[in-house]
């Protein structure tokens, strides 16, 4: 709406524990599975309870297009020695 | 036949958490790990409390006169992924006084065997400091390649150190 040079809105933000029904919709789409460590047919309640447990030190990002999370990425912090 | 102290390659026991507690407080073993000083001794114990994937070689020297010290161990860790089951990694810590003998060797062959004897793995991975040329080599002639530079990979003397990512794959070596 706001950028004539981009046909999209697209929100970048911090990733919800609500969003894990777009985030298991992602994962079963296209080659994402593929591409990753996932496997295909994967519990809803796993990825769900994955989406409302986050680990300490992973910032989960979500891309939103019409309201719906069509991308995600994950950035894991190290510790220690590796802190850097 | 020979006074000489002899190797036993053995599992891990619940009460060697104390002695390899120690091991983790020589500055030598350190550097080359990930570890920071000062662990607190619970913190420690409770981890010595190793999960199932984990497999933890144990190197200790027995003396004639009976006495046994351990002078390092192995951990081999099955990779837990689905879709990287076939994957483990080694990590090894001996002390500064055994590096570049026999029982350092046979640390790592007992451990290879494991990974693919026992534990049916096609990749064993393992991360060394570039600077630790003597453990490189070791690896190097146990059928690991070197794959990776990485940089900056972590503190070590006070210094943002490179690290050599190493793989062995099994039947190619």
């Amino acid at each position: 709406m706001s950028d004539p040079t981009n046909q999209l809105d697209i929100i970048i933000r911090g990733m919800d524990s609500e969003d894990w029904e777009d985030s298991a919709a992602l994962l079963a789409s296209g080659n994402v599975a593929y591409n990753t460590l996932q496997l295909p047919y994967m519990s809803r309640d796993y990825i769900r309870e994955r989406a409302e447990n986050v680990p300490r030190g992973l910032m989960m990002l979500a891309a939103e297009v019409e309201e719906t999370v069509v991308g995600q990425l994950g950035l894991h912090r190290q510790f220690g020695r590796r802190a850097h | 036949m020979s006074d000489s102290p002899t190797l036993t390659i053995r599992g891990q026991h619940s009460d060697d958490w104390s002695e390899l507690y120690t091991l983790w407080s020589d500055e030598a073993i350190l550097r080359e790990s990930l570890e920071l000083p000062y662990m607190a001794e619970d913190a420690f114990r409770d981890q010595a409390n190793t999960p199932a994937h984990v497999h933890v070689l144990i190197a200790e020297m027995s003396s004639l006169s009976g006495r046994k010290h351990i002078i390092g161990a192995a951990w081999l860790s099955a990779n837990p992924r689905s879709r990287r089951r076939h994957v483990g990694e080694l990590a090894l810590m001996v002390r500064a006084e055994h590096r570049g003998t026999e029982a350092e060797a046979q640390l790592v062959d007992k451990a290879l065997t494991m990974a693919d004897q026992w534990l049916g793995l096609r990749r064993v991975e393992a991360i060394v400091f570039a600077a630790n040329e003597g453990l490189l080599a070791l690896f190097e002639s146990k059928g690991f390649e070197r794959e990776v530079l990485m940089r900056q990979y972590a503190l070590r003397d006070g210094k943002l150190s490179d690290a050599v990512q190493l793989a062995r794959i099994r039947g190619e070596a």
